[in-house]
């Protein structure tokens, strides 16, 4: 992912929310690749255009609810993943995908290092949302994901944490509460 | 079948139109907001016959917010400003019609020179705001703020009578301008130091 760094991308976004359009070609051209490969990971091409225009779309839409300050990328990613999501859904109902050609190309593009790097990116915006988080939260989803020994609580009282955390985190990472 | 791949240019286009119709349409939202405060204002102060003018706010608001950038930043100010003009008495712009005057004819109410006043009054208050702002965005703030006055003040119109309203608008104008000027002189002053 070449192109802009993540500060810039940030500031880019920041602008754009401001409503200053000049930030809008650069800010499209470094997220339409980000958004085309994540769409990738899961879809068949012609699914996967169609996934990263609606990411697109959506994201634009919303720049102006960003709020100028917060890091860009965790925020594009959670709405990228929820189309992804969605168009993934609607296929599945639509038709049954064969394992063919597509699924070879799938597993092909799984490889390749700008995936690697894509998927090296989502893991790090994650990762900074977490950090976001209060301790008792982050400590919650870090146990789960058993990066952290579980918190001395009663397994009620964890699961009710956890589902707080997950709600901060999406908030967080730009979904709505 | 597979859809076929989507070009480049045809994302940007869908995603720039997705941008600015949310702009517009919150734009729309926040402007809708601002009728019912400005309508409310007018309706407590002086009556139903200013609600007519509304949509002008409505549409001002819509394009400042639309926009966003600097004219929003000065639009907020101008807007802050006009509501001030909305609560100013009616005896302030009739000094002959306050309480216990008789009317005296035709012209006693039309008293273009106070309205004047209190409209460069206002207009130059902004001068405090127009000097803070960045002077690469000080053209675009002025103009929002001059566009917010007016759209906000000019609901005070209806209830004026046409001198009067002229002379508010004429004075709002004219401390705009002055209010312009004065900046750009501290800002030369300041250059200079």
């Amino acid at each position: 992912m070449s192109g802009p760094s993540e500060r810039e991308l940030d500031a880019l976004m920041g602008r754009l929310a401001d409503g200053d359009r000049t930030a809008f070609d650069p800010l499209f051209a470094a997220l339409h690749p980000r958004a085309l490969a994540l769409a990738r990971l899961r879809l068949a091409a012609g699914d996967a255009d169609d996934a990263a225009q609606q990411t697109l779309v959506r994201v634009f839409a919303r720049a102006s609810e960003f709020t100028p300050g917060r890091p860009a990328l965790p925020w594009f990613y959670a709405v990228a993943a929820n189309e992804v999501h969605a168009v993934a859904r609607r296929c599945a109902r639509g038709r049954s995908r064969d394992a063919g050609v597509d699924a070879a190309d799938h597993l092909a593009s799984n490889d390749d290092p700008e995936t690697d790097l894509l998927r090296g990116e989502i893991r790090a915006s994650v990762r900074a949302a977490i950090s976001a988080l209060d301790d008792a939260s982050a400590q919650a989803i870090r146990s789960l994901l058993g990066e952290e020994p579980h918190p001395d609580i009663e397994p009620p009282a964890f699961r009710k944490r956890v589902s707080r955390a997950y709600a901060r985190l999406r908030v967080l990472l730009g979904g709505r509460s | 079948m597979t859809p076929g791949p989507i070009s480049f240019d045809s994302m940007r286009r869908r995603a720039r139109r997705a941008y600015e119709l949310a702009r517009a349409r919150a734009g729309a939202m926040r402007a809708l907001a601002l009728v019912v405060l400005v309508g409310a204002t007018a309706f407590f102060s002086f009556g139903h016959a200013d609600l007519a003018w509304l949509p002008i706010t409505a549409l001002a608001w819509t394009a400042i917010e639309w926009r966003g950038g600097a004219l929003l930043r000065g639009g907020r100010i101008g807007a802050g400003v006009g509501l001030v003009a909305l609560a100013v008495p009616v005896w302030a712009f009739r000094t002959c019609c306050r309480a216990g005057d008789a009317m005296m004819g035709g012209d006693c109410c039309n008293m273009t020179s106070a309205c004047m006043a209190i409209g460069l009054l206002l207009g130059l208050s902004l001068a405090v705001f127009v000097v803070r702002a960045p002077r690469e965005h000080r053209v675009e703030n002025a103009i929002g703020m001059g566009l917010a006055l007016l759209a906000v003040a000019s609901v005070r119109c209806a209830e004026l009578l046409a001198g009067e309203a002229l002379g508010l608008l004429g004075g709002l104008a004219a401390g705009a301008v002055a209010s312009s000027v004065l900046a750009a002189v501290v800002d030369r002053a300041r250059r200079v130091a």
